[in-house]
């Protein structure tokens, strides 16, 4: 009697955090900071500098870039490649450029690899491609939005979800490579 | 459902209750938020390039570099980056308005109390200091402190295998009750 309540009690918990999980793959808050509202930075014409890809060599990444809006408290995601917050600055320009994405293995899963001294690279419409230094990387939670603030400097912020049910963000910030630029 | 069973489960749910209730009552002081050092905000106090540098609660010495920004008149960041490409950062909070209750609530949270700043290079005031650990490019070229990360929990066949093991124990759970019946 015993383990058959003992079997029944397993298989609800599995059930239930399976249905959790799905649930949480497709909510749209998932990859939010919370209390985060951007405000529109001026950026160049989408036209040709729009960014399309984001590399990681060491870490085998190697992804769209699909332009996505926060629209309340709902961030748009993609399931496609990773998402460029329109809101922040063009990669490249002067400012704070997010990119964020699902850690699901076939998108930025693999992001905890990253190291400081690792180069990302982003492509863009016209061809150009730039790179970028891996400066720092941290695990934040998501009411720390310091993280997706301006700055004067030209760097991306490129996080993902971490921690138990995705309660933090892994945060990986790189500045423009003056010398590797074209 | 067991008379002892049954007790024992009232007795839980009002353990629970009462802490939460106590906690929430007694003691909590929400610590102010400071920004991260991946994106430092704030006016720099001090800045080194190199250098040997002590943080609050840690015998070691460190050699890197050190920055302190001021992030409003009570608060502080220190983000230190060592040779070996190891970041940490230090949120400073003056508590002088703070009582020794909160304190000691506060230091069971990971907080350090630092009873006069001016050890430290700051105001001779009464400081809560906290560290946590993030990666930098120091001198150390690539490479860093290991992000300790738990699984993609968002996977597609995590969710499929928990879905398949779920079905599975209740069936078996099922057909254990009935083959005892």
């Amino acid at each position: 009697m015993m383990s058959a309540k003992l079997f029944t009690y397993f298989g609800a918990v599995c059930l239930i955090s399976a249905l959790f999980l799905l649930w949480q793959r497709s909510n749209p808050k998932r990859l939010m900071f919370s209390s985060f509202f951007p405000s529109k930075v001026e950026t160049l014409s989408l036209k040709d500098s729009q960014p399309t890809r984001l590399i990681i060599r060491n870490s085998n990444i190697d992804l769209p870039i699909i332009p996505a809006k926060v629209k309340g408290q709902n961030w748009e995601t993609t399931t496609q490649g990773v998402s460029w917050l329109i809101n922040s600055s063009l990669p490249g320009e002067e400012g704070n450029s997010v990119i964020y994405g699902h850690n699901w293995e076939n998108l930025l899963g693999n992001l905890i690899s990253v190291k400081p001294g690792y180069q990302i690279e982003i492509a863009y419409k016209d061809g150009s491609k730039k790179i970028f230094t891996v400066d720092s990387t941290a695990i934040v939670s998501p009411k720390n939005i310091s993280v997706l603030k301006q700055s004067k400097d030209k760097k991306i912020t490129l996080y993902t979800c971490i921690g138990l049910f995705d309660e933090k963000r892994f945060v990986v910030v790189a500045k423009i490579d003056k010398k590797l630029a074209n | 459902m067991s008379r002892k069973t049954f007790y024992l489960q009232i007795f839980i749910f009002f353990f629970l209750f009462l802490t939460i209730l106590v906690s929430s009552v007694f003691g909590i002081v929400n610590p102010p938020d400071f920004p991260s050092c991946v994106n430092p905000q704030g006016s720099v106090v001090t800045s080194y390039s190199t250098g040997t540098h002590g943080v609050p609660g840690v015998a070691t010495a460190y050699q890197g570099s050190d920055t302190v920004y001021k992030v409003s008149n009570e608060n502080l960041s220190q983000c230190l980056c060592t040779e070996n490409n190891e970041g940490i950062q230090t949120n400073w909070w003056k508590v002088s308005s703070l009582t020794s209750q909160e304190i000691e609530s506060l230091k069971t949270q990971g907080w350090i109390f630092i009873p006069d700043g001016s050890a430290w290079g700051l105001d001779s005031s009464a400081y809560l200091a906290k560290n946590s650990n993030y990666s930098c490019r120091g001198r150390g070229g690539i490479g860093g402190g290991e992000v300790l990360g738990l699984a993609a929990t968002g996977n597609i066949k995590t969710i499929y295998a928990l879905f398949s093991l779920g079905f599975l124990s209740l069936t078996i759970g099922y057909l254990l009750r009935q083959k005892q019946t």
